[in-house]
């Protein structure tokens, strides 16, 4: 079609337009390479050359810098040392494309080892393609809320690199508008011995799609994952999730609670892989759903594999019906019939964010705006 | 399969992510010059004096073989040579069956036969190395028994000529067509020998079928077709094989088991293996459950180079009930690519699945399963607990469910483990006296007792002897 | 006017009958208690009054007046009725104290605010000897079986009902524990609070005087009497009742 450019190229003019130094532009080029070799050469139609008008507000404590791509690679090493390192082969698909041709973006960096604090939000005006990269050094503290709101379909490319030691709680939420069609890439690099409490949630968009890598090629890391959702109308929530455990003594969990409402879907895909150089491993991941409607469906595909016999290895998925003995017994209390249900799926959402033990600082927002959300499905009464 | 569940969802809804998926072909040219055309397809079923409509259907099951490509989804079977079969599938009466020389069956497969105790004329059967089983008496008597009361049981072939009303009905229609997967396909074209079992309603058939003294079986054929039937309120228990290994020449073996469990019956189909390993056994089993009729599934896979094998029972009436029951084990240069499938296709239908595997020295053990709820199914329920026990770390265990559910009241649940035997539970048994390498037989026997309780005893005891066996030296 | 009224009250699950035809009255203020022995129905009648979604009914059962089955399980709690359940459910990531400020709204028909309700549970968990924490815990999420009839309890002091249906509450209780519980409703109720306690066992009345003593039988009630209907049960054992016949005393 006309107007459409090889994916090579775009990446190529999109670095050039970001006047990017060399090594920059070849971890694009790899992204590309891997897509390709995945999905065979692909083309671009529409790719806009725009660093756009990203709103980013921003409320911090601690040693917090945030700074846009362009300052920060003028700043320092940090970002070349984690960027600049070949690719895995195990990011997905959605992070590579928007890192092989993000346009404008931020890099969030933590240092010192006082406890930090990050509020961020990021709405309207994004780039098509854009990455936000947030750099964790070593042995520091960080709590971190990031909000993004957008109304017009996004495309994000989204690093947590955790350097040896660091900790960090990281409370994600998508509250995109009822159209947008969102779609984020993202993944988490755990240094030795690090730790990283990891939670996400949407609220809003039409599709969604998400798609997360955890590496934990650092020995000793620990990484609890958590995802929590409600979906709602026609929404479609589409989940990738892998974890990676390559290293000795690494540790996970996995924790996704769904609730589909409407007519909706989500489709939950959660791997979780212990490579052979990793004795020592200790994973579970546990997938809930909850279906409210008759028109609503669940697909959940937990998948391990273990190739090292040294591990503690399993996994869960269960899907319940609103439970009706819980629901009279709120009602025997009063509770209208509305309200009770309401309850119910409040709690199981918020079971996770509580049982999570995440800063409460970051926490606090995401469970509010969920207590909201659950409300659009049932109101008062 | 229902047209109307295809119309309502589409096959590739139904089956996609199920392993009868079509998907790239990489296997490369090679793979296209099998060596099968259609003429022996032709030959097949004149030497065997088919009436045409089973003709038909074999050439109908080769076109869409030639049709379809390898799956890739699964284990590497990149190696399968096609043509090696062509030798085997030419039809040929028991007396020109070459029976394998005892002195070529392979030193291990001896030893096993001895410490599994296995009497002298059982071990020469086992090895192909006779066609003859002495017990034609036992057989004989057996299907006597059966006839009294009115049960059909006889083989595959003879059922087409002698019972045509029903095989049409039943026999690649409505369970396993054979536009399902290449390898169904394949067997359509080339199936020989097999059972069948016809059960009239409301006849309680009182002791097992057990397929292992059939005589009228040209040795423990490639593409075996059986057809179950159990009419409305009848019950029926089939086994077939056994854990002693089998040692045979042919390389690939694509089974096809149909059954068909009527309203209120009961059905349950043993079936545990332990080819050589040069096998490529590719199955297609499945089973259509209707209304308050229970379909159960006990398996071990023991043997053959690669598994590839996916029950699956298809709930399609109210009340309609499946539990799959398996052990896994894989050796070195082995893998067990199983699982199960269930279609919950009506309301108050359960299912249960108890998968258990252990993998040792390079061995890859895989579950795939497929749970799918159907959207006005309700009160519908089902458990999955698959366990895997993973001896070193050369071998390889992996966790795949694919769990579909489109109706509001489902209870689902699923639940897998994978770790090494624990050293917890070996250490308390040392403890009270008890040996390593006693402790360690209890373990893995309490691992896999739930599949095992339900077998009849004498294989029982053999499958726990057998994986004791597979378990020696691997603690420590 | 009675509080309570049923006349011929037959209750169904999944098709089987348990109740059979029970008609009792109960006024403003009084006791009741119902005995029975295991499968006589006795919880499936204070199920079925709450509203309980598994069980059809059948007949008539009026709550001032007004047709009780008419009314949602929630517009029976609104209207002043409780039930305390023999093993109430866990309600996980609600909190107790989330949970029943909601509850009380619905009750008294009165927004009030998270201080303001505070101090009403405050005070509740204080006259009944309850440390604070436990309202900030999921609904009977972990708790023991003596934690959860505390939970109970501990809803019906804030929800003040009209009539307190109590299932089994003294089950599992040892003689001290049970005259607490009984000391604690004595405490809570006022006056014209009405009781139905379910109970095996006659010892809870030693600490609760009674109006009246029901025993089912196989979803009927087979004999009614004063409270001493009540110690000849326990001296003589149900067979002793099943030979009698209906209002004894």
């Amino acid at each position: 079609m006309p107007g459409d450019i090889p994916l090579e190229q775009a990446a190529r003019d999109a670095s050039s337009f970001l006047g990017e130094p060399e090594w920059l532009l070849n971890a694009r080029l790899s992204a590309v390479a891997l897509l390709e070799k995945r999905n065979g050469k692909a083309e671009i139609s529409g790719f806009r050359l725009s660093k756009g008008k990203l709103h980013v507000s921003t409320r911090t404590e601690g040693e917090v810098a945030i700074l846009t791509i362009a300052e920060a690679l003028k700043r320092g090493n940090a970002l070349k040392e984690q960027l600049g390192r070949p690719l895995t082969g195990k990011e997905p698909d959605d992070y590579l494309l928007a890192l092989a041709l993000f346009t404008g973006g931020n890099v969030i960096a933590v240092g010192g080892t006082a406890p930090a604090s990050v509020f961020l939000e990021m709405a309207g005006g994004a780039p098509d393609y854009f990455a936000t990269f947030f750099l964790f050094a070593n042995d520091s503290t960080a709590a971190v809320f990031a909000k993004s709101s957008f109304a017009i379909n996004t495309h994000e490319a989204r690093a947590l690199f955790l350097g040896r030691g660091a900790t960090a709680h990281f409370c994600a939420l998508q509250e995109n508008g009822e159209k947008a069609d969102t779609v984020a890439g993202m993944v988490a690099r755990l240094g030795e011995g690090s730790s990283l409490k990891f939670l996400n949630s949407n609220i809003g968009s039409n599709e969604k799609k998400d798609g997360f890598l955890f590496l934990q090629d650092g020995r000793g890391s620990r990484c609890e994952h958590y995802e929590v959702s409600l979906a709602r109308g026609r929404q479609k929530f589409s989940k990738s999730s892998f974890h990676f455990h390559s290293a000795p003594d690494t540790f996970s969990r996995s924790v996704f609670k769904y609730a589909t409402a409407g007519s909706s879907q989500v489709n939950v895909d959660g791997q979780v892989t212990i490579e052979q150089n990793a004795p020592g491993s200790d994973t579970h991941l546990l997938a809930k759903s909850l279906l409210l409607s008759d028109d609503s469906m669940s697909k959940v595909v937990p998948q391990l594999y273990v190739h090292n016999a040294d591990v503690a290895a399993g996994h869960g998925s269960a899907l319940t019906p609103m439970p009706e003995e819980e629901l009279f017994y709120l009602q025997s209390r009063g509770v209208g019939e509305s309200e009770s249900k309401l309850l119910v799926l409040q709690g199981f959402l918020q079971d996770v964010l509580v049982k999570s033990e995440i800063e409460p600082l970051v926490l606090r927002t995401l469970s509010e705006e969920l207590e909201k959300d659950a409300l659009r499905v049932f109101p008062r009464d | 399969m229902d047209e109307t569940i295809l119309k309502e969802y589409g096959r590739d809804a139904l089956l996609r992510d199920a392993p009868t998926d079509d998907a790239v072909l990489h296997v490369g040219r090679k793979a296209q010059h099998t060596g099968l055309t259609i003429d022996i397809v032709k030959e097949i079923s004149e030497v065997k004096g088919e009436p045409d409509w089973m003709r038909e259907k074999r050439l109908e099951s080769f076109r869409i073989f030639e049709s379809k490509p390898v799956p890739t989804w699964g284990p590497d079977l990149s190696q399968l040579d096609f043509a090696s079969i062509v030798g085997f599938v030419r039809p040929k009466g028991k007396e020109n069956v070459q029976p394998n020389k005892w002195e070529e069956v392979p030193d291990e497969i001896k030893d096993t036969f001895e410490r599994l105790g296995i009497p002298e004329a059982e071990r020469k059967f086992l090895a192909g190395a006779s066609v003859q089983y002495d017990s034609e008496v036992l057989y004989k008597s057996l299907r006597k028994s059966m006839t009294d009361l009115g049960v059909i049981f006889t083989d595959m072939d003879s059922a087409v000529r002698d019972y045509p009303e029903i095989v049409k009905k039943y026999f690649m229609n409505k369970c396993v067509p054979a536009s399902d997967n290449k390898f169904a396909a394949l067997h359509g074209a080339f199936w020989s020998g097999g059972s069948f079992v016809y059960v009239p309603a409301g006849v309680k058939v009182p002791m097992p079928l057990q397929i292992y003294f059939m005589m009228n079986y040209p040795g423990f054929g490639q593409f075996e077709h059986t057809l179950i039937i159990a009419e409305e309120g009848a019950q029926v228990q089939y086994i077939e094989g056994c854990s002693a290994p089998h040692y045979t020449k042919d390389s690939m073996h694509a089974a096809v088991v149909e059954i068909f469990a009527h309203k209120e019956s009961r059905v349950r189909y043993t079936s545990i293996q332990n080819w050589s390993t040069n096998v490529y056994n590719l199955n297609t089993k499945r089973a259509v459950v209707y209304e308050d009729a229970v379909m159960e599934w006990v398996g071990g896979t023991l043997g053959s180079k690669v598994t590839m094998l996916y029950p699956c029972s298809m709930l399609m009436g109210r009340g309609a009930r499946a539990e799959h029951l398996n052990i896994a084990v894989a050796g070195a240069g082995q893998v067990k690519d199983n699982g199960a499938k269930v279609f919950h296709m009506a309301s108050d239908t359960s299912s249960k699945i108890v998968s258990k595997s252990i993998c040792k020295e390079g061995g890859v053990v895989r579950y795939r399963g497929k749970l799918f709820v159907a959207k006005n199914a309700l009160r519908v329920k089902s458990n999955v607990r698959c366990d895997t026990i993973i001896v070193d770390s050369k071998s390889k265990a992996e966790t795949v469910p694919v769990m579909d559910i489109r109706s509001k009241d489902a209870v689902i649940g699923h639940e897998a483990s994978v770790g090494r035997i624990s050293e917890e539970q070996l250490f308390y048994l040392m403890s009270r006296g008890i040996d390593a390498e006693e402790a360690l037989s209890l373990v893995v026997r309490g691992f896999i007792e739930p599949i095992v309780k339900e077998l009849p005893l004498e294989y029982a005891v053999e499958m726990n002897r057998l994986i004791e066996m597979e378990m020696e030296g691997s603690v420590g | 006017m009675s509080l309570l009224e049923t006349k011929g009250l037959k209750a169904y699950a999944d098709k089987k009958e348990i109740v059979k035809g029970v008609t009792l009255s109960v006024q403003p203020g009084e006791v009741h208690v119902i005995m029975g022995q295991n499968g006589s129905g006795k919880s499936t009648l204070l199920n079925a009054l709450a509203g309980h979604p598994k069980y059809h009914v059948e007949g008539s059962a009026t709550f001032e007046g007004n047709d009780l089955f008419a009314m949602k399980p929630h517009e029976r709690a609104r209207a002043g009725l409780f039930l305390a359940f023999q093993s109430p459910n866990e309600v996980s990531g609600v909190t107790l104290s989330a949970f029943l400020r909601r509850a009380y709204v619905a009750r008294f028909g009165k927004e009030v605010s998270v201080a303001e309700f505070e101090k009403i549970m405050n005070e509740k968990m204080r006259l009944l000897g309850m440390d604070r924490a436990f309202a900030e815990r999921g609904v009977n999420e972990g708790f023991s079986g003596g934690e959860k009839k505390r939970s109970e309890i501990l809803q019906l002091a804030v929800l003040e009902p009209k009539l307190a249906m109590l299932d089994e509450l003294d089950s599992g209780l040892d003689v001290d524990a049970l005259a607490k519980i009984a000391e604690t409703i004595a405490l809570i109720r006022k006056p014209e609070t009405s009781i139905i306690i379910v109970t095996h066992y006659a010892r809870i009345l030693k600490n609760l005087p009674c109006d009246r003593v029901h025993v089912m039988r196989d979803g009927k009630i087979i004999a009614s009497g004063k409270g001493e209907l009540a110690g000849r049960l326990e001296e003589k054992g149900y067979g002793w009742i099943a030979n009698a016949a209906a209002d004894v005393g």
